[in-house]
């Protein structure tokens, strides 16, 4: 059973949509049958109508049981006293295994501290950057230690991953949940209603609402429903305010026909109030229409089956289709009169076109997805444990570089079953000042490079531990090999076929002792849509160092395709060879050779312009979307995990036939690269393309980092 | 003193330097308080840190041996560890309010200088309130290490000043000390729990114990006969100056194994811990006691003294020694509750260890599986002692376990010293990544309307480079450059600085297939990695002066990732005709 405290900054006392985001929250965390809720208040409870709706399986830590903690008289939790809230609740409840927190103050706070940075699993729904602002102080924390974030949509996930560099394996899509369990009151043919809910707010397009109530009166067959939260920024709209609190007057007094107002409802009472009517009014003004997070409320009167009538935006095109009839241009169209409009079409096509639509959009945000979506976003998967249950792992790795480990990492970091103990080697040859110790209670080391730190373990073995080492490529060009005692390795990981046979040939180990996984890839999270300039766009991955990957061989491809068709270009994702000292100081002419090749780039009329250079960055998965073909022009790899990973996004490749090439890439692999210039022609214009795509990325389906984290812990 | 320009907060800092504050230090003073703050801050060192100790403004000059006249090294390194002195010369006759004043004074004048990003103190207050103040006024992070129970730490700082110090201003001296602190470091458990007691957040209170050294300090190498002893074995023991006892048990131990007729001596260690202040090692009643137990024994000749010893030349007599027997910690009563530094700094060393069952000393044994024998049982020991001196045992004991040495207890200090470099780290990253202060804290802008000529001849006295149709000034400006996917960090980076112009409303206009097709899906949803290109040709051309301008209006329906960069960007509706 994980236990989970959930922290957000809103005041559970008021009704809003980001408090019933969190009682929404609740609930679904509640169905997952492992998951223990915590719910810490940060404020009062004066008001407990959000409160009653809470399943009973969330424990709640009020507001008083912290206050002691708090200086005398504060009315809220502040950041600094987060993680005294969050002892309260463990002196409370039990040790906490995670803490889902919503509020930048709080995750600032938490992802500082080291007991809880790990244990924090962030939401935000801002997700857009401000190139004019600094970001968040708690984003660069929450990022550099691969917290796990949930963010309400795909596009707010690209746009993290993209605009914010934040790792995708930890970016997970939950989006706003809706719970269909409330009642619904049968919907009268006459008058057709048109209802909001929400704050009285005159950005909430409140005052087109206004316009659109003083028409009804004429109107017997047509009706609205206002059911108000709080009033928003009075004081700064003191004009329509004034307007307003002498209509809201006159409906409460009966002098407004067809008009009903309702407040300070339960959120059950609401939502039957909501379900009576036969449109949602979710109009806003413009300077919402930039917004890429989807409103709950859009999604909870869908949820109704009542059509939202909505802005004229990409979001909602991108959600609700571009055949969707109720969109209102609210810059040039008359808004009340296009309400009317569309009051006007109950039962016709477009209606029944609306009702269908917002059934399926609804099913999209059922409690039942989401909750194992949000599940595995706290718990850090979603399958079954890679570790039987009742028994335990707990596996030192040893290694100087941990950076293609992070996907394995972020797979195990939720299994209460595998403990993770870290001994980090200062340099491939180096330990430190002493000996490098095994903890008694360590069953298995993992020595991550086969390095010296695979020499050492494999000559320091203790009795009764696994010993595994994986070999990525260069050490097998070292003499590390030769150093290793292997008859103490139990297994050994290579990344290829080629590399199996050196270790057997070279260095007489057990073939049987031989596991070939290559470097594993995240098949999920290359599953996305290719852009259209992605088919006559190629792709090269790292050109550092020159004699590896040979930067020249894929100029010299890419200058015939050139001279062949002319539409293609070639976004190489690289650091810059000056930008390693190693690389551009070395004491060879690799400098040379990169100074001639980027002359011939922007020399060479036949590549002048169709070479763009994307800086490096992790983002990977959506730089993939833009890439239809990429190449390998190296002359050795280990497995090329580019290569693998463009493939598994739906991407053609080229790959030159460098030694286990082709045991990966059989198809794709080239004696001669030039003699791909016709397939990729062929390719981008083949009819067969989006199935081709597909087999293609099917083909990469047996390198996912599940299969392989599975794979491991059967070694 | 420095006439610079102070900053009141720093705006650059070393993320690695850590500002170790201390009442004294090396090479001045050579006592226990000395060592472990040598000892933490090689723990540091060790871990990638630097360190920098500041002892006390005034200290050395204010000790008799050294006075105003002697030459002292203002900046040494010894082991990595960097010390720093700071000359002041008070009136002795200013009230401690005014001395504290001065102490702050000159330490955020080097502060200033030195530009750590975090600053660590030790007990008590008044050694801790000066830095803790210039932590705040240079907004970065304070830790405070308590070595003591705060009653017994009164002695641990400067002694110059005679005031009596009510019991309740110390109290709340120290709670806002602890208020202040980011971080607290306690030399034992219980000096945390006391900590915690008084209000320090549990979460934010840690425990650096007392360690042995990986390197311990090598002291010159000594021959049994130049102590004069002619034994086959000899043992040794401490001699603290409040608790002679471990002489007396050793000469009696000796007497004891010497009389089932094994040739061995004893060795009394008066040791350096306690304040530099102590007198003689042994004050001249007990060593009376000593003398006249070895007289009744009849052990005269058997009975070795090694006086005056400091912690660095102290290991030249652990060496000599089968073993070492401890029956306390060693330490003087007025810090019973801290564990000494003198049994890891014996550990260090190698010599193989015999502890009592003193409670004190139980942690220690356990930690370095040192033998542990019966205090009250003399014949016992005898045995246990005469059995090890006459088998096989190992002359040196081999290394201790990793979680003993400096380098492990200083664990909870680095992880909180990497935090706060990585938070500096990342600060200073914010701040460059926009180009330094163009875009986050410099003034605005200039503002080129000011200047006549951008209104009347803009078109030709600047460059374009732009996005889209700009079907006007395509054909009327000289320098006019369109811009594509490929061209455009290398144009807005290279290029002089001109206007950057997105035609937004021309794209709009525009009808697939056309020469713009690349920039169609620009700040919309559906390509996050254009508009990425798009945030990163701005940063460049805003670092670079390029003035930055949208054709539109632009729609937050249609552009909804206008926003990420709208700030850079003067917007021009569709029927302007010039460029303001």
């Amino acid at each position: 059973m994980m236990r989970v405290a959930i922290l957000g900054e809103q005041n559970f006392s008021l009704i809003d949509g980001s408090t019933i985001w969190l009682l929404n929250v609740c609930k679904l965390i509640s169905l997952q049958h492992d998951i223990e809720p915590v719910l810490v208040l940060s404020h009062p409870l004066t008001n407990d109508l959000l409160a009653k709706e809470l399943p009973e399986r969330v424990k709640i830590v009020r507001f008083e049981e912290i206050s002691h903690l708090l200086a005398p008289g504060a009315d809220r939790l502040d950041a600094a006293s987060a993680s005294l809230a969050l002892g309260v609740a463990e002196r409370l409840h039990g040790p906490l295994d995670r803490v889902f927190v919503r509020g930048a103050r709080f995750l600032e706070s938490l992802v500082h501290e080291p007991d809880w940075r790990q244990r924090v699993v962030a939401y935000t729904p801002e997700t857009l950057p401000d190139l004019t602002r600094p970001e968040p102080a708690w984003l660069l924390a929450a990022r550099e230690a691969r917290i796990p974030l949930v963010v309400q949509s795909e596009i707010a996930k690209q746009a993290m991953e993209a605009l914010s560099n934040y790792p995708a394996q930890v970016v997970h899509v939950v989006p706003p949940i809706v719970f269909d369990d409330a009642e619904r009151e049968p919907r009268a043919n006459s008058p057709v209603r048109l209802c909001y809910s929400g704050k009285i707010d005159p950005n909430y397009g409140i005052d087109w609402l206004l316009e659109f109530c003083e028409t009804l009166p004429d109107q017997s067959d047509l009706a609205a429903t206002i059911i108000a939260g709080k009033d928003s920024f009075r004081a700064r709209h003191p004009e329509f305010f004034k307007k307003f609190d002498v209509f809201r007057s006159d409906v409460l007094s009966g002098f407004v026909q067809n008009v009903e107002y309702h407040s300070n409802l339960s959120h059950a009472e609401a939502k039957a109030q909501m379900s009576k009517a036969h449109f949602a009014f979710c109009l806003r003004h413009a300077k919402y229409d930039d917004v890429i997070e989807i409103s709950t409320k859009i999604v909870e009167f869908s949820s109704l089956g009542v059509p939202p009538i909505l802005n004229d935006t990409a979001l909602n095109r991108s959600l609700f289709g571009e055949d969707y009839p109720y969109y209102v241009d609210i810059l040039s169209e008359n808004v009340v009169e296009r309400l009317h409009e569309i009051m006007a079409s109950v039962g016709t096509e477009s209606y029944e076109l609306a009702q269908a639509r917002t059934t399926e959009i609804a099913s999209q945000f059922s409690a039942s997805k989401l909750s194992d979506k949000l599940g595995t976003a706290i718990r850090g998967f979603s399958d079954a444990a890679f570790v039987d249950e009742g028994s335990k792992r707990r596996i030192l790795i040893a290694t100087h570089e941990r950076k293609f480990l992070n996907q394995f990492l972020d797979q195990v970091r939720g299994d209460p079953n595998i403990d993770i103990v870290w001994q980090h080697w200062k340099t491939t040859t180096q330990y430190g000042p002493q000996a490098p110790n095994v903890p008694p209670d360590v069953d298995t080391v993992f020595c991550e490079w086969a390095c010296e730190n695979a020499v050492w373990h494999s000559h320091n073995k203790r009795q009764g531990t696994k010993l595994i080492v994986r070999l990525h490529r260069f050490e097998a060009f070292r003499d590390f090999p030769a150093r290793i005692n292997w008859e103490a390795v139990d297994a050994l990981i290579v990344v290829s076929e080629y590399f199996r046979d050196m270790m057997v040939e070279d260095h007489g180990v057990d073939p049987d002792r031989i596991h070939i996984l290559p470097q594993y890839i995240d098949w999920d999270q290359l599953q996305r849509s290719k852009h259209p300039d992605a088919n006559f766009t190629l792709g090269l991955v790292g050109i550092n160092p020159f004699d590896h990957k040979r930067f020249d061989r894929a100029i010299d491809f890419f200058a015939k395709l050139r001279q062949k068709d002319p539409r293609f270009q070639l976004a190489v994702r690289s650091v810059m060879p000056w930008q390693i000292g190693w690389v551009w100081d070395a004491d060879n002419d690799d400098k040379v050779k990169f100074e001639n090749v980027f002359n011939r780039i922007f020399a060479d009329p036949v590549l002048q312009g169709s070479v763009r250079f994307d800086p490096a960055g992790p983002d990977m998965e959506e730089w993939y979307r833009g890439i239809g073909t990429i190449l390998s022009s190296s002359d050795t790899e280990g497995c090329h995990t580019s290569v693998m990973e463009a493939l598994a996004s739906g991407s053609d490749a080229v790959v030159y036939n460098w030694p286990g090439a082709r045991s990966l890439f059989d198809e794709h692999v080239e004696d001669d690269m030039a003699d791909a210039v016709d397939r990729v022609i062929a390719f981008a214009d083949d009819p067969a393309q989006p199935e081709k795509r597909r087999a293609f990325s099917q083909s990469m389906k047996q390198y996912d980092v599940v299969k392989f984290t599975r794979d491991f812990f059967q070694l | 003193m420095t006439q610079n320009q102070i900053p009141d907060e720093l705006d650059w800092r070393l993320p690695q330097r850590l500002a170790y504050v201390v009442d004294r230090s090396l090479p001045y003073s050579n006592d226990a308080y000395a060592y472990r703050t040598h000892a933490i801050a090689q723990g540091m060192v060790a871990n990638g840190f630097e360190v920098i100790v500041f002892s006390r403004p005034g200290h050395p000059w204010d000790l008799e041996e050294v006075g105003n006249s002697k030459y002292v090294p203002l900046d040494t390194t010894r082991d990595g560890v960097r010390y720093i002195f700071l000359p002041t010369f008070d009136d002795p006759d200013i009230s401690r309010r005014e001395r504290l004043r001065n102490v702050e004074r000159t330490l955020f004048e080097a502060l200033s200088i030195f530009r750590p990003s975090a600053i660590m103190a030790v007990s008590n207050w008044e050694n801790a309130r000066p830095a803790a103040n210039i932590a705040r006024r240079l907004s970065i992070p304070f830790l405070y290490e308590a070595r003591d129970l705060p009653q017994l730490s009164e002695g641990d700082h400067d002694q110059r000043n005679e005031e009596e110090t009510p019991p309740d201003l110390n109290k709340r001296r120290e709670a806002e000390i602890i208020r202040a602190s980011a971080g607290l470091f306690a030399a034992t458990n219980d000096v945390s729990a006391d900590l915690i007691a008084r209000g320090s957040a549990p979460e934010r209170t840690y425990v650096i114990s007392n360690g042995a050294w990986s390197k311990p300090p090598q002291a010159p190498i000594l021959r049994r006969s130049q102590i004069g002893c002619e034994a086959r074995h000899l043992l040794g023991c401490f001699v603290s100056p409040s608790s002679p006892d471990d002489a007396l048990n050793l000469v009696r131990l000796v007497a004891a194994i010497r009389e089932n007729g094994v040739d061995v001596d004893a060795l009394l260690i008066h040791h350096p811990e306690g304040s530099s202040d102590d007198g003689p090692a042994a004050a001249a009643p007990e060593r009376n006691a000593i003398s006249n137990l070895v007289s009744d024994l009849r052990l005269g000749g058997h009975v070795h003294d090694a006086e005056d010893t400091s912690f660095d030349e102290i290991g030249g007599y652990y060496a000599l020694c089968d073993a070492l027997m401890f029956w306390s910690d060693g330490v003087s009563n007025r810090s019973d509750s801290a564990a000494a530094l003198v049994p890891y700094h014996a550990a260090s060393y190698g010599v193989p260890i015999f502890v009592s069952d003193h409670p004190h000393l139980k942690k220690f044994a356990a930690e370095i599986d040192a033998e542990v024998f019966d205090s009250s049982h003399l014949r016992g020991q005898a045995e246990s002692l005469q059995e090890f001196l006459q088998g096989d045992h190992a002359k040196f004991v081999d290394e201790l376990p990793a979680e003993t040495y400096w380098e492990q207890r200083v664990a909870p200090l680095v992880s909180m010293m990497t935090s706060i470099s990585n938070e500096e780290i990342s600060r200073q990253r914010r701040q460059n990544a926009m180009g330094a202060p163009a875009l986050e804290t410099s003034a605005p802008p200039f503002d080129l309307k000011a200047i006549p000529e951008t209104m009347f001849a803009p078109e030709q006295s600047l460059a374009i480079a732009a996005i889209g149709p700009c079907e006007e000034l395509r054909d009327e400006t000289p320098s006019f450059t369109s811009l594509t996917r490929t061209n455009i960090y290398s144009h807005l980076a290279l290029a002089p600085p001109g206007l950057f112009i997105v035609d937004w409303a021309g794209l709009q206009r525009e009808k697939t297939p056309s020469a713009y097709d690349e920039w169609s899906a620009l700040w919309t949803i559906s390509d996050m990695r254009l508009n990425r290109q798009m945030m990163d040709a701005c940063r460049i051309a805003a670092n670079r002066g390029w003035r930055l301008v949208v054709f539109g209006p632009v729609h937050g329906s249609e552009a909804p990732l206008f926003r990420t960069v709208s700030g850079l960007f003067d917007v021009q509706a569709q029927d302007e005709e010039e460029i303001a």
